[in-house]
């Protein structure tokens, strides 16, 4: 049943799914984090509103995915609050503090990180645990179909191209249908023109399943492409928010001036 | 306020409470408790006898230097020497002459000159003096040709060198081979344009960058040059590690024997100080990568037979030889013995192999604990190093130097626990560990904890930290990490680290022979107390059994390194994109 309903959002990308319905709101309030005395995050503040595509942008060393791993629960906070849907995650004022297995957050990583003993499918039913088997299996294969790969089920990961490693993971992240997904630049392993398509497909995918999502790149043409919103990030600083059409429309420092080239 | 992990694991989390964390940057120091429980645990015996060199008891220390020390220490410099010389030459000139050159049968000896790994040095010593001694058949022979008056020492210490160097330069032979297939071949090319030649470019550039390998493959072989006390005593050759054995057992003096121990111990410490200056801030070992390694050259003629020669009679001397002499026992023995006999190696081999599987398994327990255990504090910092060091430090010192220690710690532990249970609860429970399995069994523990955690721990060092975070994020609490994704993927290594701890524990003699129950034998003791009354083809059967248990560690390291030095890697890598 869940594989039929499955089939048919993927079939139709503009159909809501069920998974639209628990889209939760991202909120992000003074976030600071050093590594060492290193600023990685400096008093950031954003939210991301359900079912919106965010994307954190900017060039290597901007704290970019250090966010992301903020999120995630990955890394503790030195100062500020995360919330999902209004519950705070991390507050080290607070002392409050939830581990990553418990906030369910669908992480895609860079490389992937497919476990190498399991098979395709296996990585998957490895994030429902507490269905019964029967319908573990059958939810993992389901996830499968809808990132275009069921044939590949009993692969592993080394026996997969890059392309289907990264949709392997994606499915792998979305099975367990997380609150909000995150994606720590998926695309930047893999050719151009692969690239291009599977962004397409990325879009199709995150609209119709309606969820929050939090996208990490240092590419603008990904970031034009697919975020609602955009987060530029220098240092471990915001220097601006907007949509894209905000952004296009007129710069607001001089470092996304020059990021963008219109200077 | 720390949750324990075993909250965490369940999910147990409530605001305000902040958990262990994974190992991610930048974590906390929360306090290892399992991993400082098992250094504890392991240093006791080292820091116990450590301790006795920090309050000497005067009249044992005078008595011992009026008597058997001086010898005893001369002698031990003088095996450290000759052993060093040896084992050094010997397997690095093998090594170079297997990497850099080709010869009839390189391929095989290759690998062969691996096989004397699988021999524990007391075998080879006892087929070495029982075949060689007056009145063995090569001296008896030799008579027969050159006259009733011919003879020649056989119970010295050179032959003791000889034979310890030829059961222990496969420890060199392993590394300096590894460290010359890794070598650059542009870097000896190099110093062949220069205007050097084959033999100084591999003085000059060679040895120098394979430095690290060397050192530490002939530290090994000191090591076990210093446990040593079978092989010695054999050829009437008295060190340190035989005096710790005929104090305690002989005299029945125990302050002595940790006197003595200490004594040891510091030799140990000093060998272990000089191989970290000379392996020094030097990283010559990198790995080359996919560039290409020395060109081997070709040996023509007269000096190919002599390099097939040499490795002929180097493993006929070290391994063929001494498996066939122990053959031709072991059918002698064969015709003579009747159930009786059969049943008591059966109970040999039984107790061998229960201890061994025993110690492997506890081993491995421990080693995870302390792997796993260090690695969730974050990244390695200066305690979790200092704890690893602590907890490594038993295959460090000498087998002789744990057993002293393990038995005065056991024995104090056993009598403060009596002692409180008498007076506590009326109740008398004798000695529990000192003498017992469980005594044996945490001594084993102590030594070998190094072997297995070295496996495991390059095993964890293999695996992307992506893959537990991965696994957090999909929900996964830290205990389904460790048994759905780490556990799997180091289980090769960890099974190496258990197969290796066996073997040892197999063969090892100086820990079993004073650690074990009263009457408790094992192949290793029998092996040891037959030589003693001088009745070899009792011995046979035993030492061809822990001769085969043996192999089964050199054939891993064959399949392994063979396949990694000798061909390109054929498993394929990443994806097809």
């Amino acid at each position: 049943m869940i594989a039929e309903r499955n089939a048919q959002t993927a079939a139709d990308p503009a159909a809501p799914g069920r998974e639209a319905e628990i889209a939760v709101r991202l909120a992000l309030q003074d976030v600071t984090k050093r590594f060492r005395g290193v600023v990685a995050a400096e008093g950031v503040s954003f939210s991301v509103e359900p079912g919106e595509v965010a994307v954190l942008l900017g060039p290597s060393g901007s704290g970019k995915t250090t966010l992301l791993r903020l999120i995630a629960g990955l890394e503790r906070p030195d100062r500020g609050t995360i919330a999902l849907n209004g519950d705070v995650v991390a507050d080290p004022e607070r002392g409050v503090w939830v581990p990553p297995e418990r906030r369910r957050v669908g992480f895609v990583f860079q490389d992937y990180a497919l476990f190498p003993h399991m098979t395709a499918l296996q990585n998957i039913a490895f994030a429902l645990p507490h269905l019964p088997r029967r319908e573990r299996s059958a939810r993992a294969a389901a996830m499968l179909e809808r990132v275009g790969i069921a044939h590949l089920a009993r692969r592993y990961p080394h026996e997969l191209s890059g392309g289907e490693q990264q949709r392997v993971s994606l499915a792998r992240a979305l099975a367990p249908h997380p609150r909000v997904l995150l994606l720590d630049e998926p695309f930047s392993n893999l050719d151009r023109g692969l690239r291009v398509r599977l962004r397409t497909e990325l879009k199709a995918l995150l609209g119709s399943l309606g969820i929050t999502a939090v996208f990490v790149t240092h590419d603008q043409e990904e970031a034009f492409e697919l975020g609602d919103r955009l987060v530029i990030l220098n240092r471990g600083r915001i220097e601006q928010i907007g949509t894209p059409e905000e952004l296009l429309r007129g710069p607001q420092t001089p470092f996304v001036a020059e990021f963008f080239g219109w200077e | 306020m720390w949750a324990t992990p075993e909250t965490a694991a369940k999910g147990l989390v409530r605001r305000g409470r902040p958990l262990p964390r994974l190992g991610e940057r930048g974590a906390s120091s929360a306090l290892p408790l399992l991993p400082l429980l098992v250094a504890a645990l392991a240093a006791v015996p080292v820091l116990t006898v450590l301790l006795a060199l920090a309050v000497p008891t005067p009249e044992v220390w005078a008595h011992l230097w009026a008597t058997i020390l001086p010898r005893r220490v001369l002698n031990t410099l003088l095996l450290v020497l000759g052993v060093g010389a040896g084992t050094f030459l010997l397997g690095t000139g093998l090594a170079w002459l297997v990497v850099a050159h080709r010869f009839p049968g390189r391929g095989f000896f290759e690998w062969a000159l691996l096989l004397p790994l699988a021999m524990p040095s007391y075998v080879l010593g006892y087929v070495y003096m029982a075949t060689l001694d007056y009145a063995g058949p090569v001296q008896t022979s030799l008579r027969g040709w050159l006259g009733p008056g011919f003879s020649f020492p056989v119970r010295t210490g050179l032959w003791a060198v000889i034979v310890l160097t030829l059961a222990l330069y496969p420890y060199v032979y392993w590394l300096a081979r590894a460290a010359f297939y890794e070598l650059p071949g542009s870097a000896f090319d190099a110093a062949r344009v220069l205007g050097h030649g084959r033999g100084r470019a591999f003085v000059r550039v060679a040895l120098p960058l394979a430095r690290p390998s060397l050192v530490a493959g002939v530290s090994l072989a000191l090591m076990e040059a210093l446990t040593d006390f079978a092989v010695v005593r054999f050829f009437n050759f008295p060190t340190l590690s035989e005096g710790i054995l005929r104090v305690w057992y002989g005299m029945m003096n125990r302050e002595a024997a940790l006197e003595i121990a200490a004594v040891l111990l510091l030799l140990a410490l000093v060998i272990l100080g000089l191989e970290r200056r000379l392996r020094g801030r030097a990283r010559f070992s990198q790995s080359r990568g996919r560039a290409p390694g020395i060109s081997p050259q070709p040996l023509r003629g007269g000096r190919g037979a002599a390099a097939t020669a040499l490795c002929t009679a180097v493993l006929l001397s070290a391994f063929g030889l001494p498996v066939l002499q122990l053959g031709l026992w072991a059918y002698r023995d064969l015709g003579g013995i009747g159930g009786a006999e059969w049943a008591g190696y059966g109970t040999l081999a039984r107790n061998s192999l229960l201890l061994a599987l025993g110690a492997a398994g506890l081993t491995g327990l421990l080693a995870l604990l302390l792997a796993h255990g260090v690695r969730r504090g974050g990244p390695p910092n200066p305690l979790t190093r200092a704890l690893v060091r602590l907890a490594t430090l038993g295959y460090a010192v000498p087998g002789s130097v744990v057993a002293v220690g393990a038995l005065f710690a056991l024995s104090r532990l056993d009598h403060a626990l009596n002692g409180w249970l008498e007076a506590g609860f009326g109740i008398t429970v004798g000695l529990l560990f000192t003498g017992t399995a469980l005594g044996l069994l945490y001594a084993y523990g102590v030594r070998f904890l190094a072997v297995a955690f070295g496996s495991v721990e390059a095993s964890f060092e293999k695996l992307k930290p992506q893959l537990v975070e991965a696994a957090r994020t999909l929900g996964a609490s830290p205990r389904r990490v460790l048994l759905r994704v780490q556990l799997p993927l180091i289980a090769p290594g960890l099974l190496t680290g258990l197969l290796l701890v066996f073997v040892d524990v197999m063969k090892e003699l100086p820990i079993t022979l004073m650690l074990r129950p009263f009457g408790f034998d094992t192949l290793s003791v029998w092996i040891f107390q037959m030589v003693s009354e001088s009745m070899w083809t009792g011995t046979a059967l035993p030492s061809l059994l822990l001769v085969a248990v043996g192999l089964l560690p050199v054939m891993l390291l064959v399949r392994l390194g063979i396949g990694a030095c000798g061909a390109p890697n054929p498993r394929p890598q990443g994806g097809r994109a």
